[in-house]
């Protein structure tokens, strides 16, 4: 179970990283990164987790639901993401799985179930479980119970529905039947 | 974004221009109006409709951003995304005529020239400062000059994305659900394979 000290670990990794991504795209970090979605996303989420995790369903759910109002984001208050999580643009970004650290969502996109498949990996029925360093460009989705290797790059408008190895860079609009060799796990 | 200063946007005047021309475009996509004199009630009552009013704050927080009232511009766009779920960066330089039916999911930093067209969840974006693997520092700076640069009379379809330090000439269809890495030439239709092979020559991809 997540601790409140993991908890507070994990936003700051997140501010500190949100606020080098905005440095190294506008120049400065805005003065009030608070006011930002792009934090105000990753903070709501972290409260709602602890929450859940902690018996405060409703509190964990009010929070979600404050989240996606305010930003944009849905994301799961089950949702396990470490620390460093960037949502750069948090508008129309659902997230429902198991993330390691350093996770980028660019744009619109990101991951959940949704296929027939439910068997349990470790973020829950037919939930995906990622690797550290992830990034999901603008309209990318990872769907289903598989898993995603370390510093993947996912394309834009990618559909990732296999397990993909570690390092793999899938090219826009990716899908499982377009995979070059060394892109899939266990191929 | 650099080229803020020479949008036709970033003065009153010429906001108040694209504002007008914003809501003859609207009227002229009701159908209900079409071939009829529009009056001016008639004429505020459009931009009352939610996709006007969205593209109006826009001009606002634009306007405020160029003029040097920087949070201002990112306020007001924060006040637009919460209400009508566009996330439109007050950086975006975009030409009159700019509608939006469904505002619901749009994701905006571009160039653009007049008469854009944003359907649902459409989304145009600057390449990230993050990078897959390798290169840990990209230039300080560089999303900003990586902006998609779209031409006049440019169609973004449902759920299409934009992607990175992109052109698109004038007349570009995006069809729904395509992502576009690459430039493309004036007059160029993307559509998806299943809508290629309904409609067969009329559609034309485009690699």
């Amino acid at each position: 179970m997540i601790t409140w000290s993991e908890t507070r670990a994990r936003m700051r990794e997140d501010r500190e990283r949100i606020a080098r991504v905005l440095t190294e795209s506008e120049g400065s970090a805005p003065r009030f990164l608070w006011m930002h979605p792009c934090y105000q996303c990753a903070v709501l989420h972290r409260l709602s987790h602890y929450c859940f995790r902690h018996g405060h369903p409703f509190a964990a759910r009010f929070i979600w639901h404050l989240n996606l109002f305010l930003t944009g984001g849905d994301i799961s208050m089950l949702s396990d993401i470490g620390g460093g999580f960037v949502a750069l643009h948090p508008s129309a970004v659902t997230m429902v799985g198991t993330t390691g650290r350093n996770c980028t969502v660019i744009g619109p996109g990101g991951i959940g179930g949704g296929t027939p498949r439910i068997d349990d990996i470790g973020a829950g029925p037919g939930l995906p479980v990622l690797g550290d360093g992830v990034t999901l460009a603008p309209g990318s989705l990872v769907v289903g119970p598989i898993r995603v290797g370390h510093d993947v790059f996912v394309g834009a408008g990618a559909v990732v529905s296999r397990d993909i190895a570690d390092g793999a860079s899938l090219a826009p609009g990716w899908h499982p039947s377009s995979a070059r060799p060394g892109e899939l796990a266990n191929a | 974004m650099r080229e803020s200063h020479q949008c036709e946007g970033s003065t009153f005047g010429g906001m108040k221009r694209c504002i007008r021309a914003d809501i003859d475009r609207a009227i002229a996509y009701a159908s209900a109006y079409s071939g009829h004199h529009v009056s001016l009630l008639r004429r505020l009552s459009f931009a009352l409709t939610p996709p006007v009013m969205c593209v109006m704050l826009h001009r606002v927080a634009h306007l405020a951003h160029a003029r040097g009232y920087r949070r201002l511009g990112h306020f007001l766009a924060r006040i637009n995304q919460v209400i009508h779920r566009a996330a439109i960066s007050p950086t975006s330089c975009v030409g009159p005529g700019l509608y939006m039916p469904h505002t619901s999911g749009i994701v905006l930093h571009a160039i653009s020239g007049a008469n854009l067209t944003l359907y649902y969840r459409a989304c145009a974006l600057p390449t990230a400062p993050i990078v897959p693997r390798g290169t840990t520092a990209p230039l300080r700076g560089a999303a900003n000059h990586a902006v998609p640069r779209l031409g006049r009379d440019v169609t973004l379809g449902v759920f299409s994305v934009v992607y990175g330090a992109v052109v698109l000439k004038d007349r570009v269809f995006v069809g729904a659900t395509m992502s576009v890495v690459d430039n493309l030439e004036s007059g160029v239709n993307l559509f998806p394979l299943s809508v290629r092979s309904a409609y067969g020559s009329r559609a034309t991809a485009h690699a």
